[in-house]
């Protein structure tokens, strides 16, 4: 799809969706001219000519480096838990993920 | 400095002989300045103890023996709160030391404070900070620049006489030309990302503050090098003179380039001042030419597409579940408590950025925006690598003008933006850059940016020790600083 500088705000509130924000609709009209504007910045891409550039992910040609497959030391449960929000009998606590089925 | 106040503290076996001075600075300034989210005296006394130690035992190795620093807020800790500014992590204890951390605490540093920022390290001006902003040491009403903001300004003002920053755009760049100090981002790969929190991978570094050259060549020295916890690291070799830059002898017959479009980017007065640093370097005996370096202005448009998108992934990770502030109340299901902790936890240029990148990344707009930009990255770094083939180091100013007021540029994202012009090429290439002072501009420092080779830091730190040799500007101190 070729871009637009500007964005919809359809668009703004399926992005919100995706990116797990809520947003009240007053800040979406906003927020949507905000997006509007710096997309109209960052058009300026389109001023360079990028034909047969590869696309560059990161610097520097580093491959990826794989440890050898042996235990080691590695954080501690209780450790990993003394951050979350809720925790019980040693694993993370979230809200009900599957409910009862009623009759 | 830094050389002469380890000496100083390994000579007289008195491990606090320096943190005692730095510890009533930061009585004294920080009501005025707000540089600081943290300051752990318990902890302070802890090191101290322990580097007291160390001392007794006759340890002599101790680069940073008994020398206070301050770290940037988004370097982990074990034990220290560690918020990034944001009340995300407004209570998150880090499990683990930063790689940096652990080096500094080897070679003898002891931390005294973590330094205010903008949230999660977007920003140019640490007004971002969910905990209020820094002030600017030279003048009050004005920012210290962003992100790493309370870093520079708690260097200018005397707390310390070096810090660390993370740099992702000209996050340390920008606020050491606002704060008048030294600043350096490493060429990508030089210093373990351990331990740092995420902000866009592919382009954060750690760096460090000093007010010279020579202490950030040493401060650079002790946190560079290889780390196994980092898979970007380098093994690139550390060089040893980083150490002591004192003693290497001047860089003869440097070519610095300039490139042609910096005249058009700047104001008059800006303009007239970056004249007067390459006439101080052209003194100098370096040779100064104007050079056609394309893609400058588009440079800050690949930044401002590929940081956000790497952005808007790095921080999905905040789903309220493993770590982070949860909100009260009662949740219908898993999706609902996620929304609700990231709209309330994360602050409005935070999801500003996570909004953009997802916009970018997502189905449709993928090729236009984020490959469009990753193409537009290599050209810029074909262009750089291809220019510096006969310069040094390529000389721009690091800002287009100095620091500006608080609350000027809140509301408009893209002005905010413009600020970073100079410096987000360093980024999108990996190549190594600093910030020295080089004069004022109504009472306000200013700063140049030195860009060089890969792993070319000796290089541009020297260059930079010869500049400070020549003139004085790094020598000036804010009259806050000087009357306590």
């Amino acid at each position: 799809m070729k871009k637009s500088s500007s964005i919809s705000l359809e668009e703004t509130r399926h992005v919100a969706n995706l990116s797990k924000l809520e947003y009240t609709e007053v800040e979406l009209a906003e927020l949507t001219g905000e997006m509007s504007r710096i997309l109209e910045t960052v058009s300026k891409l389109d001023n360079v000519p990028v034909e047969g550039l590869e696309a560059t992910l990161a610097v520097g040609a580093y491959a990826n480096r794989f440890r050898e497959d042996e235990p080691g030391p590695c954080l501690e449960r209780e450790m990993a838990l003394q951050n979350a929000p809720d925790a019980r009998d040693g694993c993370f606590e979230i809200t009900r993920i599957i409910s009862k089925i009623e009759d | 400095m830094l050389k002469e106040m380890a000496r100083q503290v390994v000579e007289s076996g008195q491990a606090d002989l320096h943190v005692r001075k730095a510890l009533q600075t930061i009585d004294e300034l920080e009501p005025k300045l707000n540089c600081l989210l943290r300051n752990d005296k318990e902890f302070v006394e802890r090191q101290v103890a322990e580097l007291q130690a160390r001392l007794e035992c006759g340890e002599s190795e101790l680069p940073l023996a008994g020398v206070p620093i301050i770290l940037k807020d988004n370097i982990c800790v074990l034990g220290q709160t560690t918020t990034c500014a944001s009340k995300m992590l407004g209570n998150f204890v880090p499990p683990y030391d930063a790689t940096v951390w652990t080096k500094l605490r080897q070679a003898g540093a002891v931390m005294v404070g973590k330094a205010n920022m903008d949230e999660f390290a977007m920003g140019s001006s640490t007004e971002n900070s969910a905990f209020g902003v820094t002030r600017n040491p030279w003048d009050t009403d004005r920012v210290p620049g962003g992100s790493s903001g309370g870093s520079a300004a708690a260097v200018s003002a005397g707390y310390v006489p070096i810090s660390l920053g993370s740099d992702t755009g000209g996050s340390i760049r920008q606020p050491a030309a606002f704060c008048g100090i030294t600043g350096l981002k490493p060429t990508y790969g030089r210093v373990s990302r351990y331990g740092l929190v995420a902000f866009a991978s592919s382009l954060d570094q750690i760096g460090p503050f000093g007010r010279s050259a020579v202490d950030a060549a040493r401060l650079l020295a002790c946190i560079a090098g290889y780390d196994s916890m980092d898979a970007t690291s380098s093994e690139e070799a550390v060089e040893g003179e980083l150490f002591d830059l004192d003693r290497v002898e001047a860089l003869k017959g440097a070519r610095l380039a300039v490139p042609r479009v910096v005249a058009k980017l700047l104001p008059d007065d800006m303009k007239e001042a970056f004249q007067v640093t390459l006439d101080e370097f052209r003194k100098m005996g370096a040779q100064v030419e104007e050079v056609d370096l394309p893609y400058m202005e588009e440079s800050l448009s690949a930044y401002y597409v590929i940081a956000p998108a790497e952005a808007s992934s790095n921080l999905a990770r905040y789903d309220g579940v493993r770590y982070g502030r949860r909100p009260e109340g009662d949740f219908e299901n898993i999706s609902h408590l996620t929304t609700r902790t990231r709209s309330e936890m994360f602050g409005k240029e935070v999801k500003r950025r996570i909004m953009l990148g997802t916009y970018t990344l997502s189905a449709g707009y993928y090729d236009a925006y984020y490959n469009r930009a990753q193409k537009v990255r290599t050209a810029l770094r074909n262009a750089y690598v291809e220019t510096l083939k006969n310069f040094t180091a390529i000389l721009t100013p690091t800002t287009p003008a100095p620091a500006f007021k608080v609350g000027e540029k809140v509301d408009d994202p893209v002005a905010m933006y413009l600020s970073d012009i100079f410096t987000v090429s360093a980024n999108l290439t990996g190549l190594p850059a600093l910030s020295i002072p080089s004069g004022f501009l109504q009472g306000l420092p200013l700063g140049v940016q030195l860009l060089g080779k890969p792993f070319s830091e000796t290089t541009l730190l020297t260059l930079a020790r010869d500049y400070q040799q020549a003139t004085n500007h790094h020598q000036q101190t804010p009259e806050l600083a000087v009357r306590g």
